[in-house]
């Protein structure tokens, strides 16, 4: 019989599992184990991708500037109107 | 979730893209702006997109007058994208200026269902050649100077512990924008000053800016968003610690930062922006980096996470429907997340366009410049009052 645990169950095995890996881990960093910060530069470095297909639209963000823009070349606007968090953010 | 669909199933269809580049000025605006337009003629200009739209997020193909031509809220297919970059190129054509009114057309899915149109003001707006306020673009943000800003990626890893190759969905790839208050970086510097070299627990501001943009997937299943995106917290557990270590040079402290998160959130049921979206959503990420402070601001900040993330969004009813993902932006498509993870972080104080200094002019200086109002007004001097009036205003108007 498969029993399929709820997500909260499979979570809290999981906190188990990492609070007991934490508490290995937090011993062997400070058994000198820790990252250098070049080490953590470079990891952080390697998690960008530049080629993702929704950069490929050239966004301008000022209203006014587009107008302008549409006035001088005579291309309508292409406006993509969303809600986002108070900062410009990528995540939307 | 409509932006984050739009992205996915619109804007990253190569043949889309390409056009947008090439026949269209592509602009993106924040619904904020367009349904709360700033003053003056630069916000009539966005009252008058507002007129007409639909919905609060939305494609608009607007003309150079800043009339908008053609709504689309989803489409019936993939097949009908292209069409809608032809349509309005042919509206444009047709009603390129302020010259004929334009009746702004409106669909909740183009082609096929088609809302009411909205009748031109016939009011030509000018487009002024510079913002207001020392032209500063109302879209850029509005930070205080040395606000810490920076971006935080994160991804799914595959069995071997890799970051999956997938790109195009935010639950796939996620790269968000984080701020780092400066009063957040003065509790970090005075819990440095206080430890000197012993280990000290990381001031809740600080450790909670770090934690709160790393989540995959769109804003509305932020675990920490709580009634701001209309969910409940169920569960925040963050802390962190620091310790000055080698590499400080000068009056430059670096110290390294561990830490243990662990958040979850799911939606609120007191119905407030209960539209029917179901999601789970559950991070717990072990932290470490280092960050490099100088006096009481933090000049540099990088750090990794790793660790475990479920998230579930909608329902198993949107995958049965069988319509294409244009078809139905504003719910987007369904999310089954149970992976390890890995996010990378890196901050630098903020660029100087994005400063503002009225806004965030002390709180101090209203009250000197009221106090010496009061007292310019018992003396008569009028013409300096004035001076010190107009100063009122826009420090009042900033913020």
């Amino acid at each position: 019989m498969k029993i399929t645990l709820p997500i909260a169950c499979r979570a809290l095995v999981r906190i188990i599992l990492m609070a007991l890996c934490l508490v290995s881990g937090t011993r062997a960093a400070r058994a000198g184990d820790a990252r250098t910060a070049d080490q953590v530069r470079a990891e952080v470095e390697r998690l960008r991708k530049t080629d993702v297909a929704w950069r490929e639209v050239q966004w301008r963000t000022c209203l006014l500037d587009g107008l302008q823009e549409s006035q001088r070349t005579g291309k309508p606007l292409m406006l993509w109107i969303f809600i986002d968090r108070p900062i410009d953010d990528e995540r939307c | 979730m409509f932006a984050g669909a739009a992205r996915e199933a619109v804007f990253s269809q190569d043949v889309v893209a390409r056009r947008v580049n090439d026949q269209f000025i592509p602009v993106a605006l924040k619904a904020g702006l367009i349904n709360n337009p700033p003053r003056g003629i630069e916000g009539e200009l966005y009252a008058e997109i507002a007129r007409s739209k639909p919905a609060p997020q939305g494609i608009c193909i607007a003309n150079s007058a800043g009339k908008a031509l053609v709504w689309a809220l989803s489409f019936d297919a993939e097949q009908e994208l292209p069409k809608f970059l032809d349509y309005g190129l042919q509206r444009y054509a047709e009603l390129p200026d302020a010259r004929t009114p334009v009746a702004t057309e409106r669909f909740m899915k183009f082609p096929g269902h088609r809302l009411s149109d909205v009748a031109d003001t016939q009011r030509t707006l000018a487009i002024p050649q510079g913002h207001a306020d020392d032209d500063r673009c109302p879209a850029l943000p509005r930070l205080e100077a040395g606000t810490l800003v920076g971006r935080v990626i994160g991804r799914p890893l595959d069995e071997r512990g890799q970051p999956i190759a997938e790109t195009l969905r935010q639950e796939e790839y996620m790269e968000a924008r984080f701020e780092v208050p400066v009063d957040a970086q003065r509790q970090l510097a005075a819990a440095l000053a206080t430890a000197g070299e012993q280990s000290f627990l990381v001031p809740d501001a600080f450790a909670r800016a770090l934690v709160a943009q790393a989540y995959l997937g769109q804003l509305d299943v932020n675990p920490l968003g709580g009634r701001q995106t209309g969910g409940r917290i169920e569960q925040q557990t963050i802390e962190f610690q620091a310790q000055r270590v080698e590499g400080s040079a000068g009056d430059m402290v670096r110290v390294r930062l561990t830490g243990h998160s662990d958040v979850s959130g799911a939606p609120n049921s007191d119905g407030r922006r209960t539209d029917g979206r179901m999601w789970e959503h559950r991070v717990q990420l072990t932290w470490e980096g280092y960050a490099e402070l100088r006096g009481e601001r933090v000049e540099s900040l990088w750090i990794v996470a790793e660790g475990e993330e479920q998230l579930r969004w909608g329902h198993r009813g949107l995958r049965l429907s069988g319509e294409p993902d244009v078809a139905h932006l504003m719910a987007g498509h369904p999310i089954d997340l149970d992976t390890r993870v890995r996010y990378g972080l890196q901050a630098e104080p903020c660029d100087e366009r994005e400063v503002d200094s009225v806004r965030h002019a002390p709180a101090s200086r209203l009250q000197h410049l009221r106090s010496a109002a009061r007292h310019l007004q018992a003396l008569g001097e009028r013409t300096i009052l004035q001076e010190v009036q107009r100063e009122i205003q826009k420090l009042e108007q900033a913020q």
